[in-house]
């Protein structure tokens, strides 16, 4: 029985050779021949897929080494079929000429011995396995990178998005500097991560990012670090986490606020001395990545509260970069709906259409504008209509007011922003976050009310990464304007361990 | 003092060159060929004149080149001579009508055998190029291309009986008579037989003769076309086919390219 069912093709115009080799080798493989160039061209039409091919110099009369120029044919048309020359001549000049042309391996015929040959044969055909499944991966890796490039384009041409673009390729050549990007939900902290990685030193090397509030607390460490087989109830066996994935590339650890006093420890210690220890191990592990963090609350806030390391926090705002929100670069909404739609909205949407878009808060930011034109899009379908006007829009946009002025938000994260924002005023009595928490509450409780109050269907439409982010923005909310909750019993009767009245 | 050695197989003319040499006051030693079991000592800064071309076995051929490379590897400072009668002039050549008055002068003159120059020829067939063919590995009259096939053949029947324990006559119907070994063994036994006749002149004849007395060990398992396998094992077919091809492999490296 053949052991492995490899399929060779002999070249050698000696049927005798032929004869011997099959018999020698039926056990193992399915052989094929030829016997001349002709014949080998015909057989490689008839069939690419040989595992190996075994090449004589030598096929005819004249005794002119014409298998030299079949193995440089051969290689260029299928580089697929490595080839191993078997042939008389053992001199060092034609194994030397044989190679260079692309035989990856030699075998004089005087010199037969069974074992030694098929190791030579199966060498040759796993090493190329190998190489090619390493080609087809490389290849892979590259079409999946250009894929994500494209779906993570930081696009924009405001004046904020290019000097946050500029600072960004200016710290992507500082390998080892930290990075803490801020911002609200939804703005493209993951983009300007990714960006940062495609024009830096490690752009080549891997780029990993978690979002540490997606994990739960007790296989956070693991997840991060790794762990060693029996660790824990359940490590069947190694793995590496996160930061080993990472080793030589980019880690964003997303949502860096929410990780607990532990894995802020580790995190600190990783920072000042590049090592880990996967959890159940002895060993420490030296790894050389870039940390990029990123989180939406105000890191400041959470040290005084005591919920934060100060020190870890000192670390991280070393070079803080802050991504406006959607509403304070109104200039790049039409690129950003560009990018998603794939063509200019000016050909596939009214006039009408766009300038409510525009005029819009995105409080969920370009998460929200990216779900608003899916739905658009899809009610364009439904109706029928030629562009996608005023009535394709979600009821919310369609009946924003915007404020007649408007101000910026920001956050005090007492940091060394590189990019700031203008400080938070507050024109008279209610302030604009105010007035934008209003807003963003009416859409919540009209979500609440049309998705029958499944929380998690209520954050998927309202464009939210999950339900702890909605729970987290009510709670803010009701934090700074409790009494904003009075008119919305839905939310106040959903969210009651958060909206608490007294 | 550095020795003359001469080779002949013309007694008369060896006789003259050896009173003309023994002249010089140096040691002279003749040597007629085939070189049986005693072959020259040649050491270096000694001079050996050898007959070009030399008779031997119905055939005038030419060994010049053969004993340079022997020179050359053995004894690099040796000075050798072709002594013809062919109207050449080179310094490496003696004219047998034209004796140089200064034979001294001559030996001096002369290159030695680590240079690089081609002896000169005189019409004897060369047999350094029965060397070349003897050992060229794909050709009709090459003698190891067709040893390498029949020790192939016979390695895969041993492994075939060995380790797959499969049937001796299974193995002969399958693989011994349809490559035809009885035949290939009368191939190689023709072709051996007929260069060894060109290789009585060299210096290592004695090595041929040696390895070719394994092929009367092996003969009887190829007589009746393989047909008993206890012969196979008794004769020792792979083993002593593998010391030909080694034996032939030491000669070939040494002085067949």
């Amino acid at each position: 029985m053949a052991d492995k069912n490899y399929s060779i093709l002999i070249v050698d115009d000696d049927p005798e050779f032929h004869q011997q080799v099959r018999y020698a080798f039926r056990r193992h493989y399915t052989f094929e021949g030829a016997v001349s160039p002709e014949h080998l061209e015909k057989k490689l039409i008839e069939n690419s897929k040989f595992d190996l091919l075994l090449m004589d110099l030598v096929l005819d009369e004249t005794k002119k080494k014409i298998g030299l120029e079949l193995i440089s044919k051969v290689s260029k048309i299928y580089p697929e079929i490595p080839i191993i020359v078997v042939t008389s001549d053992k001199r060092i000049e034609t194994v030397v000429e044989a190679m260079r042309l692309g035989a990856r391996d030699f075998l004089t015929k005087g010199d037969y011995e069974f074992e030694f040959w098929k190791k030579k044969f199966e060498e040759v055909i796993e090493s190329n396995q190998l190489k090619t499944e390493n080609i087809k991966l490389k290849a892979e890796v590259k079409k999946h990178r250009a894929q994500e490039n494209k779906d993570y384009l930081f696009v924009g041409e405001s004046p904020k998005v290019k000097e946050i673009k500029r600072v960004l390729k200016l710290v992507a050549d500082e390998p080892e500097i930290t990075v803490l990007l801020l911002g609200e939900t939804g703005v493209g902290k993951e983009v300007a991560a990714r960006y940062m990685h495609r024009h830096g030193s490690r752009k080549d090397k891997p780029y990993q990012a978690i979002n540490l509030s997606a994990i739960q607390d007790t296989l956070l460490e693991s997840t991060l670090f790794g762990h060693k087989k029996g660790a824990f109830t359940g490590a069947t066996k190694d793995m590496e986490g996160f930061f080993h994935q990472a080793d030589g590339g980019i880690l964003l650890l997303d949502e860096i606020g929410d990780i607990d006093s532990n894995i802020q420890i580790k995190l600190l210690r990783f920072l000042e001395t590049k090592l880990i220890r996967p959890v159940g191990s002895e060993k420490d592990i030296k790894l050389d990545v870039q940390i990029i963090t990123a989180t939406h609350r105000n890191l400041a806030e959470e040290v005084q509260k005591g919920t934060f390391r100060s020190d870890l926090f000192q670390r991280l705002k070393a070079m803080t970069v802050e991504i406006p929100p959607l509403r304070e670069r109104k200039d790049d909404i039409e690129l950003i709906m560009e990018h998603f739609i794939d063509q200019s909205p000016r050909e596939v949407m009214s006039s009408e259409a766009i300038k409510h878009l525009i005029d819009y808060n995105w409080v969920g930011n370009i998460r929200e504008l990216k779900n608003t034109l899916n739905y658009m899009i899809l009610r364009k379908k439904i109706m029928g209509t030629p562009m996608m006007d005023a009535n394709c829009l979600p009821v919310e946009i369609l009946n924003y007011s915007p404020l007649p002025e408007t101000q910026p938000t920001t956050n005090d994260f007492g940091g060394g922003t590189l990019v700031d924002a203008p400080p938070l005023v507050t024109p008279g009595s209610v302030s604009i976050d105010e007035e934008h928490a209003l807003l963003d509450l009416q859409r919540i409780e009209a979500a609440l009310i049309h998705k029958n109050k499944v929380k998690k269907d209520v954050a998927l439409e309202l464009g939210f990464e999950n339900t702890d982010n909605l729970r987290y923005r009510i709670k803010k909310y009701f934090e700074k304007h409790p009494h904003l909750f009075r008119k919305f019993p839905i939310i106040s009767s959903s969210y009651k361990k958060v909206v608490k009245f007294d | 003092m550095s020795k003359i050695f001469i080779i002949s197989n013309h007694p008369e003319l060896a006789a003259t060159l050896e009173s003309k040499f023994s002249a010089l006051g140096r040691p002279v030693q003749k040597f007629s060929l085939p070189l049986k079991n005693e072959v020259p000592e040649i050491g270096q800064d000694d001079v050996l004149v050898i007959q070009e071309p030399i008779f031997i076995n119905n055939n005038y051929l030419s060994a010049s080149f053969s004993w340079k490379n022997y020179l050359k590897l053995h004894s690099p400072r040796a000075v050798l001579l072709s002594a013809g009668f062919g109207n050449l002039q080179d310094a490496n050549y003696l004219d047998l009508l034209k004796l140089p008055a200064d034979i001294e002068e001559t030996f001096f003159q002369a290159r030695m055998a680590e240079e690089e120059w081609i002896p000169c020829t005189t019409g004897g067939i060369d047999v350094q190029e029965k060397i070349f063919r003897f050992f060229e590995g794909h050709g009709d009259e090459s003698v190891t291309d067709e040893l390498h096939k029949m020790l192939r053949i016979c390695k895969i029947a041993r492994d075939e009986l060995k380790i797959h324990e499969a049937d001796f006559t299974e193995v002969r119907n399958e693989l011994l008579l349809p490559n035809k070994l009885s035949h290939k063994w009368n191939v190689l036994q023709s072709r051996w037989q007929f260069y060894m006749p060109y290789f009585e002149c060299l210096p290592y004849y004695q090595d041929f003769a040696t390895l070719g007395s394994l092929f009367k060990t092996i003969a009887p398992f190829f007589a009746n076309e393989c047909s008993e396998e206890s012969i196979f094992w008794e004769t020792q077919c792979v083993e002593n086919l593998e010391r030909l091809k080694t034996g032939l492999e030491k000669i070939e490296n040494s002085y067949g390219r």
